[in-house]
């Protein structure tokens, strides 16, 4: 820790004495930093193969954060409503949207670009749309220049040991030329719980699903970047999860059993659990491809004031 | 489905040509040649009690060589005892319980499993007053008009078992709600901006009446402050990295695959290879995160550790 630093502390807090997970900046600890916000759309052939390049000029990979655009479908007998202009960050299943197969999705960061592709059948023919976030900060170490031209002016904060005035973005705790993630604390929603019942496919009801889920209310009036939490057993994992079973369908090697995720719309983020177990006749027994017992989930939230439909940037 | 147990079958029994046939694994109905033939069925150990939702019969088709495209004409009867005992004599003139079903079962293939509902046979041999739970329980499958169709089906495992067993199974209450009434969380209020602070606007936007969407850094906000980066070589599936924070904090992961290729992936991650899906994912606790990369023969994982705790 340094001897002096800049933070800022929240309201009525003392700066010097607030402990640093509570600082709302710390100039000892660098921010995430994104240099481009943006909108790309994939058009998927008729096999639904379909692929786009994000180019970003770094001599490294960035970190990155994608989101789906698009409309939730009905799912479970508990909402048969649809919800539009949604967005779902990409990585897994997500029951809700449209097309569901949300984990064919693939995105790659790669030395110059985002490698995003996508090969699934149900995609045949459809527009997919994306807003993605690609920041400063480096996926896979970086060195050497970083691509990036900063302002001849602005606030500047490097990190230990860099020359502020020659140190590669990369190496800065904070630049005014990129936009900071950033949240209230009141958008900070910690365990609300899904209790979902004992599920186990049986012969009678081969294909059997259950799910659950929380809107959290946030009153910002746009689709706000969000990150989430789904714990299982004593551990949080990060949303969206996908927990893979060996199937019971021959025709399947496997299925995602157990899946965590969610989307939000223009006044809520809507997390959801779900659990779907099958049962099949082989050719030597009944298989039943997993038994979720009785399972209370807690899920939790962190809402950024990062509008997803907003201007892009950079 | 949750309320649902399924009992395997413990013997068999047909009287194909007049001659009982028993304790060989498989049982047949039909018409053979001109000449009707019954099955027979026992489940021993049915742990019920009291009346049932509903009851299944599933049979697995093991040979349909002597059936046509026709239909099948039968028709199921309980067999109308406490404790039906097992098949070792001819089972044909037990008494049979007044509920019934007629099945009309259209050709099935090899390998398939049958099923038709005996909810009303089940619920008078439980109301017998001699039933108690873990009885045997048994039924007839009598031939009913077919004509030029035979199948042969398996049966229990109290003998020679089939390579695949039928079973009864029986829902003893309601499905449970698997759509468990949601929960909505209001929303909380923002705080109004401070009169001071430190804003940054976009070029072009005055920093003094930008939007949020215009401003690049607003000090009545927090930030993800980051505690620790760094690399981790992936030795195994899974790679642990430590920390000293004390609570859960957050986190941000990436994987490179540098094997081959040198590809990074932001987890979270599912992704369906086309012969199944592979899962990315990691979970963190009080002083340390845990990094899951199946396949990985060579790698690295990208952590990003926050000073910020989870919610």
């Amino acid at each position: 820790m340094s001897d002096y630093v800049f933070k800022i502390s929240n309201k009525g807090d003392d700066v010097k004495t607030t402990a640093d997970k509570d600082l709302f900046f710390n100039g000892d600890s660098p921010v995430l930093k994104s240099f481009k916000i943006a909108d790309i759309s994939m058009v998927c052939n008729g096999s639904g193969v379909g692929s786009a390049t994000i180019s970003h000029n770094l001599n490294y990979k960035p970190a990155y954060f994608i989101f789906l655009k698009g409309d939730t479908r009905d799912w479970f007998d508990a909402d048969n409503n649809t919800y539009s202009n949604c967005f779902f960050p990409i990585g897994s299943l997500n029951n809700w949207y449209e097309n569901q197969n949300i984990e064919y999705i693939q995105a790659i960061s790669t030395d110059g670009q985002i490698d995003l592709s996508v090969n699934n059948a149900s995609f045949a023919n459809k527009t997919l749309n994306f807003r993605y976030i690609l920041c400063v900060d480096p996926a896979l170490s970086a060195s050497g220049v970083s691509g990036l031209t900063a302002s001849e002016y602005g606030l500047w904060i490097s990190k230990k040991g860099k020359d502020v005035k020659t140190a590669e973005e990369y190496d800065l705790t904070f630049s005014s030329d990129y936009k900071a993630l950033q949240f209230h604390n009141v958008h900070k929603f910690s365990e609300e719980s899904i209790t979902l019942p004992l599920n186990r496919a049986s012969i009678d009801s081969q294909n059997q699903e259950s799910g659950g889920y929380v809107d959290f209310n946030h009153n910002l009036g746009y689709q706000p970047f969000f990150i989430a939490y789904v714990q299982l057993g004593s551990t949080w994992y990060e949303m969206p999860y996908g927990n893979v079973d060996s199937s019971a369908d021959p025709s399947e090697s496997s299925l995602i059993g157990r899946s965590a995720s969610g989307f939000c719309d223009s006044s809520k983020v809507r997390l959801f659990v779900s659990t779907r177990s099958k049962c099949y006749a082989d050719d030597d027994d009944l298989d039943v491809s997993a038994t979720y017992t009785q399972t209370t989930y807690k899920v939790k939230l962190i809402i950024f004031s990062l509008d997803l439909t907003g201007a892009t940037y950079g | 489905m949750a309320n649902e147990v399924m009992f395997p079958a413990g013997d068999e029994a047909d009287n194909y040509f007049n001659s009982l046939f028993n304790n060989d694994g498989y049982f047949g109905m039909g018409d053979y040649s001109g000449t009707d033939t019954d099955g027979a069925i026992r489940f021993p150990n049915v742990t019920v009690s009291g009346s049932v939702v509903s009851a299944h019969i599933y049979l697995h088709v093991d040979d349909t060589t002597g059936s046509n495209s026709g239909d099948m004409d039968l028709r199921v009867h309980g067999i109308d005892e406490d404790n039906t005992a097992l098949f070792t004599s001819n089972p044909f003139g037990r008494t049979q319980t007044t509920a019934n079903v007629d099945w009309d079962l259209t050709r099935p293939d090899e390998g398939d499993f049958v099923s038709i509902n005996v909810t009303s046979i089940v619920n008078e041999i439980i109301s017998r007053g001699g039933w108690s739970s873990g009885n045997a329980m048994g039924f007839f499958i009598r031939e009913r008009g077919t004509t030029g169709n035979n199948i042969w089906f398996s049966g229990g495992n109290q003998d020679v078992p089939p390579s695949i067993t039928s079973c009864l199974v029986i829902k003893t209450a309601a499905d449970p709600e698997f759509y468990p009434t949601p929960t909505s969380v209001s929303a909380p209020t923002i705080p109004t901006g401070s009169n001071y602070g430190l804003w940054i606007s976009k070029p072009g936007f005055d920093v003094k009446t930008a939007t949020e969407d215009q401003l690049l850094y607003d000090s009545d906000k927090n930030v993800l402050k980051i505690h620790d980066t760094g690399q981790e070589e992936i030795t195994s599936k899974f790679t642990t990295i430590t920390h000293d924070l004390g609570y859960i904090p957050m986190t941000l992961i990436f994987v490179t695959d540098t094997f081959q290729v040198d590809d990074t992936y932001r987890i979270p991650y599912v992704i369906n290879t086309g012969s199944g899906f592979d899962e990315f994912y990691y979970y963190v606790n009080n002083s340390q995160i845990v990094v899951s990369t199946p396949g990985f023969v060579s790698g690295y994982v990208t952590y990003y550790i926050f000073v910020d705790e989870q919610p």
